[in-house]
């Protein structure tokens, strides 16, 4: 009896440490590098180099949406030398509204797409990632929409 | 009698006949007065009619008919200048009589022509009848852009393209920066058509006033040229050898001092000319945000960028 109590206990603390905080959504055409990192962070890629990755972080300091929004901007601007090129707002699956900064920047001579996206609830930091040279990025421009459409935060 | 009546009569008329061929162009000074010789007759006339009373001021000034109006008050000696000059514009109202105005003289007219009512008559300028000369503020212009880096080599291209568009040219290129010059006139649209080519992250715009540093190496250019004719006056007098060396000597000095300060000038007059950009395409270095800006204490924010995500 002893044995089976802590059989399940051990089963609930595995299983918690592996749920994820959110559920990614892998679009056509990626594949999900899997067991490579934490159980807080996703990473999909193409075959040509277009990778997207999640993390959630816990929200603290407890900022709203537009503090944390305002926070990644001026660190990829100022020290990042990014160039923000559009902003916009999105919705995940359960409906919560985020926003999605596009940034462009040189990788040497080439031109990159860097996508940031960020959904902010309560306790928790969603950062859904985007990124590639250009002409691929714009090629899966809806594949990209798609995964974030498709992302449901927990 | 008569006879001698009329010798008398005709002595009188022929006496009197060269005041009239004088009197009559005189009278015809300003109208057609183009040239800056006519213009100093008018003022020599004028200057005369001064000392002169003032009925007889206003007589002389009396030419409507000539297209003149010098009826005001001596300050309209200006007024009669400007109009002989330009003869074509409205002269302004005069200003009232004894204001600092009436002494200053209209700023298009060279200081040749002020001189000469003020220094054969001998008068002396009172103390509100100094010359004050207006100069133009000179202002050097210097702008340094920070571009986000994205599409760099495009951009370049497009900010050399602006410079010369804006009857500009390019200073300097590499791969990271440019640096443009543009008339200065044409800097703010400059500027403004900088910020429509990407992303700017920041802007520094500093303005040099060198008005005084010019006038300053104007006068000390102007004393030095004075300098090399006395020394040139005495190397033309001297008759003995050690002299002569000596004199070229300080000669030599004084020629390279001339050369400096003409340097000094063309270049603070090029710099105003032609205001300075540089379109820097690169991330500001964490040296200059410490400046300016604090770090927030959420180390995940600074692991954020493509590097970090195509590292798989």
């Amino acid at each position: 009896m002893r044995s089976r109590v802590d059989s399940i206990a051990l089963f609930a603390l595995l299983f918690v440490a592996a749920c994820r905080p959110f559920e990614p959504a892998t679009p056509p055409g990626f594949v999900e590098l899997e067991d490579r990192y934490g159980r807080t962070e996703y990473r999909a890629t193409t075959a040509d180099g277009v990778v997207i990755g999640i993390r959630s972080f816990d929200n603290d300091p407890k900022g709203e949406r537009a503090f944390w929004v305002r926070a990644l901007e001026n660190r990829m601007r100022d020290m990042g030398g990014y160039a923000l090129l559009e902003k916009r707002e999105v919705k995940d699956r359960a409906g919560l509204t985020g926003t999605q900064l596009r940034f462009g920047h040189d990788e040497g001579d080439e031109p990159y797409l860097y996508y940031l996206t960020i959904f902010v609830t309560d306790d928790r930091v969603f950062v859904l990632e985007a990124g590639g040279a250009r002409p691929q990025m714009q090629r899966l421009a809806e594949q990209i929409d798609w995964s974030v459409k498709n992302f449901l935060h927990h | 009698m008569r006879p001698k009546v009329i010798l008398a009569l005709s002595s009188v008329i022929l006496g009197l006949l060269p005041a009239c061929s004088v009197a009559a162009p005189a009278r015809s000074y300003a109208a057609p007065a183009r040239s800056m010789g006519d213009v100093g007759m008018a003022s020599e006339s004028v200057a005369a009619s001064r000392e002169e009373s003032s009925e007889d001021a206003l007589t002389a000034s009396g030419g409507d008919e000539d297209g003149i109006s010098l009826a005001s008050t001596p300050g309209g000696v200006a007024l009669g200048l400007r109009q002989a000059e330009g003869n074509a514009a409205p002269a302004p109202p005069p200003p009232p009589p004894g204001s600092k105005k009436d002494a200053a003289p209209p700023k298009e007219a060279p200081s040749t022509q002020t001189a000469p009512s003020s220094e054969p008559t001998g008068k002396k300028l009172e103390g509100d009848g100094t010359v004050a000369v207006m100069r133009a503020p000179m202002l050097v212009y210097t702008a340094r852009v920070n571009m986000a880096v994205y599409e760099v080599k495009s951009s370049l291209g497009e900010v050399e393209s602006l410079a010369r568009s804006l009857g500009g040219f390019l200073a300097r290129r590499n791969d990271q920066s440019i640096t443009i010059r543009v008339p200065a006139t044409r800097f703010d649209e400059a500027i403004r058509r900088i910020e429509k080519l990407g992303d700017m992250l920041s802007r520094d715009v500093q303005v040099e006033d060198v008005t005084e540093e010019f006038h300053d190496t104007e006068i000390r250019l102007k004393n030095a040229r004075a300098v090399r004719e006395r020394l040139e006056q005495l190397l033309a007098k001297a008759t003995k050898v050690e002299e002569s060396i000596q004199i070229e000597k300080e000669l030599e000095r004084v020629a390279e001092t001339i050369d400096r300060l003409e340097g000094r000038m063309k270049f603070l007059r090029d710099r105003a000319a032609f205001s300075t950009i540089t379109v820097t395409f690169q991330p500001r270095s964490s040296a200059e945000l410490g400046k300016r800006r604090f770090n927030l204490p959420v180390p995940w924010i600074y692991e954020l960028g493509l590097g970090r995500l195509l590292s798989l």
